[in-house]
């Protein structure tokens, strides 16, 4: 066989399962994929090198069709599976294509006729090829084997274990299903009582000393039997990052950390070209719409700290976008959920937080925002603490007094914007603050948008609005993405796409636009 | 009634063997006529190729074949000029499937084979009103 085939078949095939069941019942203790999979390679290159071992002192020849042979020679064909074979007869090869050569007759002991091969011809063919390399040695120390070919078969173990109903999985960890002790209801039924006594997710070491389980097992063992009970227990959820499982209670999950608040639904931006102004824009707003789903590729530049801007969906729904220099602020974590702490940099008080796979966003803000009558366009800031399971959340607090403020309405069905007096307590970015004058006629004019219009056509009914703010007529591409997203969630490269595809506007630089004369009404 | 499958680019297609005899044609002859001429000179005529010894491409083992597909599969088909953009297309997916030993091929490995058209076409051709060179579907009866 091949070198390519071989490593192709490691991790695959029934051998291989009942070798790792036999390991791991001997073991007595759940191992990773990466320990089963080293463990299998050792054991398969010590097998092949054995196997060619005995091949090379049989003292039967290896068949190849270059070599000649006598009758009564006993011979070992390779491509049948090293089968070993006497030849009965010698005749020559029929074929004038193919020149002179011969043709052996080979009796195998268990067929009833023998099988013909050839022989002296020294033509190209796989069988011709030199074999003591092939047949002596893999060329490789099982450790050398890991390092070159253990991820191809890992991924093909932890394929062909999941399909088998012996095994069983949590997070990274295999184990025998027929040897877990059983956790039985009353022992989750504690485990329940503790995490909503702990009023926050709870170890699985932790919850094992405190459930106190009988010792019919390795603590390995009974640590992973209790997981896999946990995790098939809808009142529990792994919130933990990885390899740290943490359970908490899904009864006491925020709402908006179980299931996406539908305001922050955005349909996927295509991929738009930008200038390169609106690109830098667009890439410092860090929306998490923007992402189409691919938060979890690592941040270029990870960072201790990132300064966000509020927009209404967040504000409304009590979240922040989930980016990945957000996501690099928090330890990895492979399950739907991460529940840590948020830590208010002035009061030091903690509340609970999740970081939301789904959807890309980070849950358990709301009332931070209401306390600090954050309004969108407010700067917030996250930064990375000493402990990973803890964020840093803090604000731009300035006293609180009246400014002259952009102010949204719904008004008949349409936005309205106007500058009006109002009291504000922290510092916001120019072009995105939007105080929200109306929360009821906005959600109204939110409904339609949602239903009928598309982000072009919002975008030239909502300009005018925002244009008579200005003297000159000029509205920044950040204020359109902020009042968009007041009745539209939308990332800023989709709105920032529109308004480059629409003819209704025309680029004046600075990241401003005006409405051509033609749309202006 | 068992529903009948639509036909698609992975429906396999072979050479119909019969088919030669019922049209008045004669498989061999059309066999003979894509040799090379290496291998026409050795049979000058389809009557002059008998059985040979085909030696297994992977296990040496020698079985007894007739020479055309012998050649036609070990020699000719794996020289460059057996199939060339210049064949036509109908020839070329006669030839690509003698090439093949008769073995079927959809019309995915058909347009792979022949390098030209596209496997809609291939199929759209092979679907057609006209059967070319005994070319049908797998289980056409």
């Amino acid at each position: 066989m091949a070198s390519s085939d071989f490593w192709k078949e490691v991790g695959t095939t029934n051998a291989d399962v009942e070798h790792l069941y036999g390991f791991l019942l001997e073991r007595g203790a759940p191992a990773t994929s990466r320990e089963l999979t080293a463990h299998l390679i050792e054991w398969r290159v010590r097998e092949e090198e054995k196997k060619l071992a005995e091949l090379a002192a049989r003292r039967a020849p290896l068949y190849q069709p270059k070599q000649t042979y006598q009758v009564g020679e006993h011979l070992i064909f390779t491509a049948l599976d090293n089968r070993e074979g006497v030849v009965e007869r010698v005749r020559a090869g029929d074929n004038p294509r193919l020149g002179d050569w011969q043709v052996i007759a080979v009796r195998f002991a268990d067929e009833p006729k023998p099988r013909e091969f050839a022989m002296g011809y020294a033509a190209a063919h796989p069988l011709n090829e030199d074999l003591t390399k092939s047949a002596e040695s893999l060329e490789l120390t099982p450790e050398q084997a890991i390092e070159q070919q253990g991820d191809a078969v890992r991924v093909a173990l932890v394929k062909r274990l999941s399909g088998d109903r012996e095994f069983a999985r949590v997070g990274d960890d295999w184990f025998l299903k027929g040897l877990l002790p059983e956790i039985h209801a009353g022992y989750l039924n504690l485990a329940e009582a503790a995490i909503e006594q702990a009023g926050d997710s709870v170890r699985t070491a932790d919850l094992f000393k405190i459930l106190d389980l009988p010792p019919t097992a390795k603590k390995p063992t009974a640590m992973f039997a209790l997981n896999l009970a946990l995790e098939n227990d809808e009142r529990f959820e792994d919130v933990g990052p990885v390899s740290e499982a943490r359970w908490f209670l899904t009864r006491l999950e925020l709402p908006e950390a179980r299931e996406r608040p539908a305001v922050l639904e955005a349909a996927p931006a295509g991929k738009i070209a930008l200038s390169g102004e609106l690109d830098l824009i667009a890439k410092e707003l860090y929306d998490e719409a923007d992402l189409n789903g691919d938060a979890n590729m690592p941040a270029a530049a990870p960072r201790d700290e990132i300064t966000l801007i509020l927009t209404y969906p967040h504000r409304q729904a009590g979240t922040l976008p989930l980016t990945p220099l957000v996501r690099a602020l928090l330890p990895a974590f492979a399950e739907p959920r991460l529940k840590f702490n948020f830590q208010d940099a002035v009061t030091q008080d903690k509340f609970a937080g999740y970081a939301v796979a789904q959807g890309h966003y980070l849950a358990g803000v709301s009332q931070w925002f209401a306390a600090r009558k954050l309004s969108p366009g407010a700067y917030v800031t996250l930064r990375r603490s000493a402990d990973p399971l803890t964020l840093i959340i803090d604000y731009q607090p300035q006293r609180e007094h009246s400014l002259w403020v952009r102010v949204a309405r719904g008004v008949n069905g349409h936005l309205n914007f106007s500058q009006e007096k109002r009291p504000l307590s922290h510092k916001y970015d120019e072009e995105m603050l939007i105080v929200i004058g109306d929360p009821a006629g906005i959600e109204a004019v939110a409904q339609a948008a949602r239903q009928q219009r598309s982000l072009t056509l919002l975008l030239e009914e909502i300009f005018p609005e925002l244009a008579k703010l200005s003297g000159a007529g000029h509205v920044h591409a950040k204020t359109l993405y902020s009042a968009i997203n007041l009745i539209r969630r939308a990332g800023p490269r989709a709105v920032m796409g529109a308004l480059t595809e629409s003819r209704a506007f025309t680029s004046v630089g600075g990241g401003y636009f005006v409405l051509n004369e033609a749309h202006a009404r | 009634m068992a529903p009948v499958a639509r036909p698609d680019t992975k429906t396999l297609f072979h050479i119909d063997l019969t088919w030669f005899e019922k049209n008045g044609r004669d498989l061999r002859e059309a066999m003979h006529e894509v040799l090379c001429d290496e291998c026409r000179a050795r049979y000058p005529s389809p009557s002059d190729a008998h059985p040979v010894d085909r030696i297994h491409p992977q296990t040496a083992e020698v079985t007894r074949v007739d020479a055309l597909w012998e050649s036609i599969v070990d020699h000719c088909a794996q020289k460059p000029g057996f199939i060339t953009p210049a064949t036509p297309l109908t020839a070329a997916i006669f030839r690509a499937l003698l090439a093949n030993g008769n073995q079927p091929m959809s019309s995915e490995q058909l347009h792979k084979r022949v390098g030209k058209s596209s496997a809609a076409a291939i199929l759209k051709l092979l679907l057609g009103s006209e059967i070319e060179n005994g070319v049908v579907p797998l289980d056409s009866k």
